[in-house]
């Protein structure tokens, strides 16, 4: 008997977020050298100064361009099929807590998980400001020459913007891979759909909400 | 080093001999290349200065700060200050981001993007695709102790420059600047170079000595002292511990899914 399977991520969501990480990670190797010489070896392995300024500056620009209208579908699409709203409320960050304290043995209590998981929802929120000062900060310096009064500053929100991307991107990578979460990964590159056994154990307030 | 405008007559051998030296090229058939737009690219060139009275020619060339943006804001290293002093360039670590040209407040840092045929006379001669400007000659260097002396000031037949030693209180360099003969251009925008001016009456020349608007909204300072100080260590501190948590969560998962 086949297992009975839950679409967890639509088309529209799938594509939305590998464009992210497509630009994300192409924006990270070619933005890292600049920041940190310590990753100067990226700079030599993507071919050098011309690579990695049309890399940077417009293949970045271009696809985590292509990801906002999609990411506004996506959310238009989410309010439509009555999915729990990714933004955070003061109930996510209770319940934050409550998972962190529960994390480090503090208390045996465990919140009901809806479609995100709390944390997931701060994170998210953090690497889409982030997004958005790298976008507001790096589209003026690469492609609209703004004056050089503007520049240090702007290579600043850049650089703030940087570390509110990668450092909750880290952890959702360390959790992307962790096997527990293989199902999940697996439907994100595959169909969307995840097994209600899965989605039992992870996330049973988003499964009561579907049955 | 010091220049003189009162002794300079505007004879550009100093811009012919920095050129001569360090932007020129040797063909393969032992002829003599020179890029385009040649004097751009010389590591000392003339631009005049103007006041409502006076106009007055000074020479663009690196400062040599002792409080160098460029080096500040240099991502590898690349662009870095020698044991004597020297403000150099180390093209084998240097990524063409351009951030020392953009943080230098007196534009001096060319970048040459054409064809250059012929080999360069030595090590630190102009490169393309490498942010260049005035190493004091340094290639001229012997090693033994003793200071050298650069193509410009060597070429200077009227002893408009003057280059010397500012940590010996006896060298003619330390006695003109400790009796305020010489000036160091532009001393409010804190940088402390190491070229100083001995400017004719009106003082233009070290009082307008082109560098760019003071307008930033930050420095380049203040940025790169905030990248280099808080945004990489959290940046390393942060992904390391993004990393070592995953992998315990990890490892607690696996033991809590085997019972």
């Amino acid at each position: 008997m086949s297992e009975q399977k839950v679409l967890r991520w639509t088309i529209l969501a799938r594509i939305t977020h590998w464009l992210l990480f497509l630009g994300v990670t192409i924006a990270t190797i070619t933005g890292l050298p600049v920041l940190d010489g310590r990753f100067k070896f990226l700079y030599t392995l993507i071919g050098g100064h011309t690579v990695r300024e049309i890399l940077h500056y417009y293949f970045t620009t271009i696809v985590l361009g292509a990801a906002i209208p999609l990411a506004v579908a996506r959310a238009i699409e989410a309010y439509k099929r009555g999915e729990e709203s990714w933004w955070p409320g003061w109930s996510d960050i209770r319940k934050a807590i409550i998972v962190a304290a529960h994390w480090l043995r503090l208390t045996k209590k465990y919140p009901e998980i809806g479609f995100h998981h709390p944390m997931e929802k701060l994170l998210l929120l953090t690497v889409h400001i982030g997004l958005i000062l790298l976008g507001i900060s790096g589209i003026p310096m690469a492609l609209l020459q703004v004056g050089p009064e503007y520049h240090a500053l702007l290579l600043l929100i850049h650089d703030i913007g940087f570390l509110m991307v990668i450092i909750p991107i880290t952890g959702h990578f360390m959790l992307a891979i962790n096997p527990v979460n293989w199902e999940t990964l697996r439907a994100m590159f595959t169909d969307g759909k995840v097994s209600v056994e899965w989605a039992k154990h992870h996330h049973p307030g988003w499964l009561k909400k579907q049955q | 080093m010091i220049i003189d405008l009162t002794r300079c007559t505007g004879c550009y051998s100093c811009v012919e001999a920095c050129i001569t030296e360090n932007i020129s090229r040797i063909g393969p058939k032992g002829e003599i290349l020179y890029p385009d737009n040649v004097v751009k690219y010389a590591r000392t060139r003339p631009k005049t200065v103007y006041s409502e009275s006076a106009m007055r020619r000074v020479f663009i060339q690196c400062l040599h700060c002792e409080n160098p943006p460029c080096v500040h804001v240099c991502p590898t290293g690349a662009s870095y200050v020698s044991t004597e002093g020297v403000v150099l360039i180390d093209p084998e670590k240097c990524i063409k981001c351009k951030l020392c040209i953009r943080a230098c407040p007196y534009g001096v840092r060319t970048f040459y993007t054409g064809e250059l045929p012929g080999d360069p006379k030595h090590e630190h001669a102009l490169k393309p695709f490498i942010p260049d400007k005035c190493t004091f000659c340094y290639h001229r260097k012997r090693g033994d102790g003793e200071l050298w002396v650069p193509a410009c000031v060597e070429a200077c037949t009227f002893g408009a420059r003057l280059f010397g030693d500012l940590d010996d209180p006896e060298d003619p360099v330390s006695v003109l600047v400790r009796y305020g003969i010489a000036i160091r251009p532009r001393e409010e925008r804190g940088t402390k170079p190491k070229v100083f001016i001995v400017p004719m009456r009106s003082g233009i020349e070290v009082a307008k000595y082109p560098a760019r608007r003071r307008d930033e909204l930050i420095e380049y300072n203040t940025w790169a002292s905030i990248k280099n100080e808080i945004i990489r260590p959290v940046f390393t501190a942060a992904t390391t511990a993004a990393v070592v948590l995953g992998l315990i969560h990890m490892i607690r998962e696996r033991r809590r899914e085997r019972g």
